[in-house]
């Protein structure tokens, strides 16, 4: 399947479910557009977009871009993979761990484990910058981040 | 007359040394990141956005302004020395600026392209001082419609100077509309949208979606790969251009900066596309055009030129109108408005100090800038050097910061990630970010131009088709809509060879 062929099938669906949700608001008339009537439009366009780029793409002869090929690239699952659970877990602890000391554990895990770095390095790293980060948002720029159980 | 005396005004605003320190630390800030790769002027931008929040509005659009310009200037500099543009309006530099440092001529490489931008943003500046008052008078008499068509042009236009695909652009603007009625209707108060989640009543803020699918996404794209950069180990030394450099370039920088203003000031134009026309054209009046590409220093000064001009006048639409040309100018608009200040003509009038303080300060930080750029450059090569390894886990940081101190909630973290994840998914699948966050910010504002409107003619949609103004933006943006039907025709093809 060429990429497109999947990009026409996943935006088609995504206008579908736009179109469902925008039958729920109130629509209005032609005359008097009501909430509903913006959405529900941009749901049909986007729609026929997806088939108008569905129809080309099959039409079009050319060697086009494989779905399986984006898939297959020479591409590091796993580091990404660490790099956005680090990410949602900064966001979920945050209020808890406070910045801080967050803040060092955060810095210190992405640089140990996505490209891994020498321990020494990424201690010293994730001590610089976590502080560092600390004086210039909390306490130069008052920008009064969570302080978590450490309550600093 | 009335003019010099504003701008003679609007120096002393923008010369007040608090302003002056803003417009330094943004021109700077700005440097930086457009000599770091992988973090271009948006993402920075949206970053530094809630550091603004506490500063007055003419600082904020001062620093914000700084950061914008100097990421140009910034980005330069690793064309030439590393063959890696900092930012996507550099692109075009590499071409002979890089073949320029190997031949060791770095120096006049980077010292033309200082220049070449400093004498192209000089006369930007100006020529924005002159047209925006201009501009100011007739917005004046733009209603609704007009403001409606003038979106609609605005974002076709985008979509038209997409890369690759004009319908998948056209996808992403839509579905960034789409994105632009989430939260409580302003007319009617119902919530669309919002899967009942409070977080959500406000809308999807453009600050987490800019930062989601520029920073975000673009750190995910580059931590996929093994990276490697090799700093050209080249001992910079005499950047000042000679005789025969300058005799060479100054008919290209004065080229280029005509073209680049023109295609700034356009809706959807900006510094990428400008930088690419502006090379094509200079090949084209070049005596010796097969030496493009060899190193010749005309190539590195008009492109430079070209996307500090189209810089400049990219702020045309946004300050006088309120209509944002580009992402860049999509965020200041956010800033404008999150001050409290409503973009548009009335703030010229309302607002001078503002106004014309944020116009000389572009001149101001142009002249830092010519100071800063060239002694510093060695210190600039510096930061190129920080292993990336290191570096990311720095520029993720900022990202949180700055998103979570927005209202000091954690939903904006994990919109922030949800939108990086989908716009490291849709990057994967060949779509482009630019359309859909211009979508999002002139979306609401389009939905209520265009509800205005039809109130207006009691529900006629013939309202946008007599109105001589609107029809004839309205008949442009149909125009570029059906041009890439016809095959073969499109400039956007030479485009895509010449990025080959």
């Amino acid at each position: 399947m060429k990429t497109d062929q999947f990009n026409g099938v996943l935006f088609l669906l995504i206008s579908v479910l736009i179109c469902m949700g925008s039958l729920r608001l109130p629509y209005g008339n032609v005359h008097n557009p009501g909430p509903g009537f913006l959405p529900f439009w941009l749901g049909v366009i986007l729609g026929l977009l997806s088939i108008i780029l569905l129809i080309t793409t099959m039409l079009r002869r050319k060697e086009a871009m494989l779905f399986r090929q984006v898939l297959t690239e020479k591409i590091r699952w796993g580091k990404v993979l660490i790099a956005l659970v680090t990410l949602i877990l900064y966001g979920v602890l945050l209020e808890y761990v406070g910045f801080l000391l967050l803040t060092f554990f955060f810095l210190g895990c992405l640089i140990r484990f996505v490209d891994p770095q020498p321990w020494k390095k990424v201690i010293g790293w994730a001590l610089v910058g976590s502080v560092g980060a600390y004086l210039i948002f909390e306490v130069w720029m008052k920008l009064r981040l969570p302080g978590g159980f450490l309550g600093v | 007359m009335e003019t010099i005396q504003q701008i003679l005004y609007g120096f002393s605003v923008a010369l007040e040394p608090i302003n002056l320190l803003f417009c330094f630390l943004g021109a700077v800030a700005g440097t930086l990141v457009g000599v770091l790769p992988g973090l271009g002027p948006t993402a920075a931008m949206a970053m530094l956005l809630p550091v603004t929040f506490g500063i007055p509005p003419t600082g904020a659009l001062i620093m914000l302004a700084g950061i914008y310009y100097g990421a140009q200037y910034g980005g330069s500099t690793t064309s030439i020395l590393v063959n890696i543009p900092g930012e996507a309006a550099s692109v075009v530099t590499c071409l002979d600026g890089y073949q320029m440092a190997r031949q060791g001529r770095a120096g006049p490489a980077l010292g033309i392209s200082a220049f070449g931008s400093f004498i192209a943003g000089t006369i930007g500046v100006l020529a924005l001082s002159f047209v925006a008052p201009a501009l100011v008078d007739a917005a004046l008499s733009f209603g609704p419609p007009e403001y409606f068509a003038l979106m609609c042009l605005g974002l076709t236009v985008l979509t038209f100077l997409a890369h690759g695909s004009m319908i998948k652009a056209l996808m992403m603007a839509v579905l960034g509309l789409f994105f632009g009625t989430v939260g409580i209707d302003p007319i009617t108060g119902v919530q669309r949208f919002t899967f009942g989640k409070t977080d959500l009543m406000e809308g999807i803020g453009m600050v987490q979606i800019a930062m989601g699918m520029f920073g975000i996404a673009e750190i995910l794209s580059t931590i996929e790969q093994t990276i490697k950069i090799s700093v050209f180990e080249t001992k910079v030394k005499g950047l000042f251009p000679n005789l025969e450099d300058w005799k060479r370039s100054i008919g290209a920088i004065l080229r280029g900066t005509g073209i680049g203003f023109f295609l700034g000031i356009l809706p959807g134009g900006g510094a990428v596309i400008s930088s690419f026309a502006s090379y094509a054209v200079e090949k084209r009046v070049s005596k010796h055009p097969e030496k493009f590409g060899t190193g010749v220093i005309e190539g590195v000064a008009a492109p430079e030129a070209a996307n500090n001009a189209a810089a400049q006048g990219a702020f045309i639409p946004m300050i006088t109108l309120g209509i944002p040309s580009n992402v860049v100018m999509a965020l200041l608009l956010g800033a404008l408005m999150i001050h409290g200040l409503t973009p548009g003509p009335l703030l010229m009038t309302q607002h001078p100090d503002l106004f014309w303080g944020f116009i000389t300060s572009m001149y101001i930080g142009n002249v830092m800038l010519l100071i800063l750029n060239l002694p510093l450059i060695p210190m600039w090569v510096k930061f190129l050097k920080v292993p990336y390894p290191i570096l990311f886990p720095f520029i993720l940081l900022f990202c949180l910061i700055g998103v979570y101190t927005i209202n000091n909630n954690v939903f904006d973290i994990y919109l922030m990630i949800f939108f990086g994840i989908f716009g490291y998914l849709v990057r994967k699948l060949h779509f482009e970010a630019a359309p859909l966050i211009l979508a999002v910010v002139l979306g609401p504002m389009m939905e209520k131009a265009l509800r205005q409107s039809l109130t207006m003619s009691k529900g006629d949609f013939s309202i946008f088709f007599v109105r001589p103004i609107s029809v004839v933006l309205l008949g442009v943006a149909i125009l570029l809509l059906l041009l890439p039907m016809i095959p073969r025709a499109s400039t956007r093809e030479k485009i895509a060879k010449l990025e080959e």
